[in-house]
């Protein structure tokens, strides 16, 4: 200890001599003749003789630093080193001396401890895979891996993409993240359904086999290759009826759905946000206008049907229907014949069944009943009569 | 030991004959397809009578000599899944055609394809708003008091929602291939859409997307539908003719328009998951349906061998409709056979042409 203080010491003393030999030397280089003059720093002047004048004192004087701030600067560590040497300064910075490598274990320590943690981590993720896959070991990975590997990505993977973010593009990285997130999981999705899918064609290949062994076995091999086709279409639309039944099936049918349209929707996000820079329309936009253009459509459509049936009703109008603009002309609504019978074409037996007829249809004032053959019928009234009929 | 039989000969002998047709195929196809192909499909002549928003209607008039003594027009209301062209799909294979020959003046309503602003419309709109509208257009432009409806899939129930509401308007009633009870496991539809929400699709996406539709159907048997379909084209495809349907159904099979979002919503909720219907729980425009006011004779046609619409869902009909003259008829085809498939086409068109007639 006390060989290790003297040590600190004799390093102090030697660095104070070094330093101040180093003052030294700079201060004779940088210390200008007592009479000389300081540099000015140039009036100013016009155009290209302004140029010139800054230039020459730039080269006269580039070598030459602003002199104060070396002075002040050498006078600063001067006084940091006299106190360097001072007693106590000594002792408290050879404490801290002391104390540097215990530092650096610790902080080596602490990094070791970090590096295993990580580590850690890694093996558990690993070891949660397996699980996942259900193998113990990677040598035989089975394709349900790819099947849980839904599950896997919702319970370990996505929780680092829904991290809230902060800042001024909070909201952006967000739809930004979410629309990755989304994009991972139908990935794994698809992947999962994919492989489901393969099922049969793996299984159809093994059947097959076993169909022509059996063939061979009972000497019933057929002599047409085309026959081994057919044999194994229909073992294979056999597995995929079985399969599409399956609750699995529909689980990861469900499942896939689900994953394309969360995607769908996050990609819309962000493409909104895209499409909002260009200051062009978004769907949620002109679903808006579409759903008012479909209740206008809708209650126009509905008073014109209204104002036709009450206009037939009363003046017997002939109106026409209100429908879509279009380059052929719409059907008109053909005006009424001129005698009406009854709705099967027959004529009114009597004319009391006409009468009745005409005040359940409310049309009293505009039809008069008119003998036809085999009975009676209803004719309009001209405009002459119906005024006759009205005012009496 | 038992030596095993294989006919190793035989089945050489069978590889040297596919391989020698399967040479002739390599040459003879690939100069069929970038041949002149007529692939072209809807070829029956019409005319536009009718239009509003993004529905037309299209009329086939008979020609003269084809009368036969059915002179009230026929109504055909298609599915909003994929497009009506199915029924006029080959020129020898057009149910339309057929319609025509037979002299019976066929109306037909061209669904359109549904944009985001069709997202709002509900099944009420389609039954209560267009097909009202359309049906008391042809009534109107032939004068007449009722008409004779047919409708096909989802048009079918469409058709039967409507004759529940309006049976003054309709003379007879045709639905074929139509889902009326959904609580059947026959098909996979049927199982998958009881576990599908269609609220998250239909607020993502607005209308129910083509696409994702056309991967589902394909799904439902991919072994036929996305392998041994294309097999069979490899096969045949010095074929031109073989090669001509194949593209023409590939385009039908793929043109399929979107559905709208408020019109699936119900549809699932309430058919799929609900069976609203058949039990006359299901309510279209704030009334409720009523398959007992279906009074105007019934011919329910459905195929055996449906795997989207299966017997199950269809067979039902008769016993909860308030007619007594209503009549089931299974054909031994599938949900696209009953329209294209040639033995088909022999029993389908003069089936309903005669009933038709009995009852004009």
């Amino acid at each position: 200890m006390e060989s290790q203080e003297k040590q600190f010491e004799g390093m102090v003393s030697l660095m104070e001599q070094w330093m101040h030999q180093t003052t030294q030397a700079w201060q004779t280089m940088f210390q200008a003749p007592p009479d000389t003059p300081e540099p000015e720093s140039p009036k100013p002047k016009s155009g290209e003789e302004s140029k010139r004048a800054e230039s020459q004192w730039q080269t006269e004087n580039h070598w030459r630093p602003d002199r104060f701030q070396f002075d002040a600067a050498f006078k600063n560590w001067q006084s940091l080193f006299s106190s360097l040497s001072q007693p106590e300064t000594q002792a408290s910075i050879f404490s801290g001396m002391q104390t540097t490598p215990l530092m650096m274990t610790r902080v080596a320590d602490s990094s070791w401890k970090l590096y295993a943690d990580m580590q850690q981590m890694f093996v558990e993720q690993v070891r949660k895979v397996a699980e996942f896959s259900g193998v113990e070991d990677f040598s035989n990975l089975e394709m349900d891996f790819l099947g849980r590997g839904s599950e896997f990505y919702e319970k370990e993977i996505r929780k680092y993409f829904t991290m809230p973010q902060i800042g001024l593009g909070k909201f952006r990285q967000e739809k930004i993240n979410r629309m990755t997130d989304r994009f991972m999981a139908y990935q794994t999705a698809m992947t999962a359904f994919f492989s489901l899918l393969a099922q049969p064609l793996q299984e159809s290949a093994k059947r097959i086999q076993e169909q022509i062994a059996e063939w061979i076995e009972q000497g019933k091999m057929p002599g047409d290759p085309k026959a081994l086709y057919r044999q194994w279409i229909k073992i294979l639309e056999g597995l995929f009826m079985k399969l599409f039944k399956s609750e699995e099936f529909l689980k990861t049918l469900q499942n896939t759905l689900t994953s394309a349209l969360e995607f769908h929707a996050a990609r819309g996000e962000v493409f909104e946000e895209v499409l909002g820079y260009f200051s062009l329309p978004t769907n949620r936009e002109l679903d808006s206008v579409y759903q008012d253009l479909y209740t206008l459509k809708k209650d126009v459509k509905n008073m014109a049907h209204q104002a036709k049936s009450s206009a037939e009703q009363t003046v017997g109008k002939v109106t026409e229907k209100v429908t879509e603009k279009v380059t052929e002309p719409v059907a008109r609504i053909q005006p009424p014949t001129e005698i009406e019978l009854k709705k099967d074409g027959s004529p009114f037996k009597s004319k009391g069944s006409a009468r009745t007829t005409l005040q359940r249809r409310n049309l009293e004032g505009n039809y008069e009943i008119v003998k036809v053959k085999g009975g009676y019928g209803l004719r309009r009234r001209s405009s002459n009569s119906a005024s006759e009929a009205v005012h009496g | 030991m038992a030596v095993p039989k294989i006919p190793v000969d035989l089945f050489l002998e069978k590889m040297a004959e596919d391989s020698r047709r399967a040479q002739e195929i390599a040459r003879k196809g690939p100069m069929v397809m970038v041949d002149d192909l007529d692939t072209e499909i809807a070829t029956t002549p019409y005319d536009i009578v009718y239009r509003e928003d993004r529905i037309k209607v299209k009329h086939y008039k008979p020609p003269a000599s084809s009368r036969n003594g059915i002179r009230t027009p026929l109504l055909v209301v298609y599915a909003l899944i994929n497009r009506e062209t199915m029924l006029d799909l080959q020129p020898n294979r057009s149910v339309i055609k057929s319609f025509l020959k037979n002299g019976v003046e066929v109306y037909m309503i061209d669904w359109g394809y549904p944009t985001r602003k069709d997202k709002y419309l509900t099944i009420d709109d389609h039954v209560n708003g267009y097909i009202h509208r359309v049906v008391e257009f042809v009534r109107e432009r032939h004068q007449i008091d009722k008409i004779n409806f047919m409708g096909i899939c989802m048009g079918g129930t469409f058709a039967l929602i409507y004759s529940a509401q309006h049976p003054e308007k309709i003379k007879n009633l045709i639905t074929t291939v139509t889902p009326s009870n959904f609580d059947t496991e026959d098909g996979l539809l049927h199982i998958w859409l009881k576990y599908v929400n269609p609220d998250p699709i239909v607020d993502t996406y607005g209308n129910m997307p083509a696409s994702l539709m056309n991967y589902a159907f394909l799904l439902l048997n991919p072994a036929r539908l996305m392998l041994d379909k294309y097999v069979g084209l490899m096969e045949n495809m010095d074929n031109k003719e073989f090669v001509e349907n194949f593209i023409r159904m590939e385009r039908w099979i793929f043109d399929s328009p979107d559905v709208p979002g408020e019109t699936f919503r119900q549809f699932i909720r309430d058919c799929y998951q609900g069976n609203l219907l058949i039990q006359n729980r299901m309510v279209v425009g704030g009334k409720p349906v009523d398959l007992k006011n279906i009074q105007m004779p019934l011919l329910n046609i459905y195929a055996k061998f449906d795997h989207l619409v299966p017997p199950g869902a269809c067979n039902e009909l008769i016993r909860r409709v308030g007619t007594s003259d209503a009549e089931d008829l299974c054909l031994d085809t599938g949900h696209i056979g009953i329209y294209v498939s040639s033995k088909t086409q022999k029993e389908f068109v003069p089936k309903i042409v005669s009933w038709l007639q009995e009852r004009e």
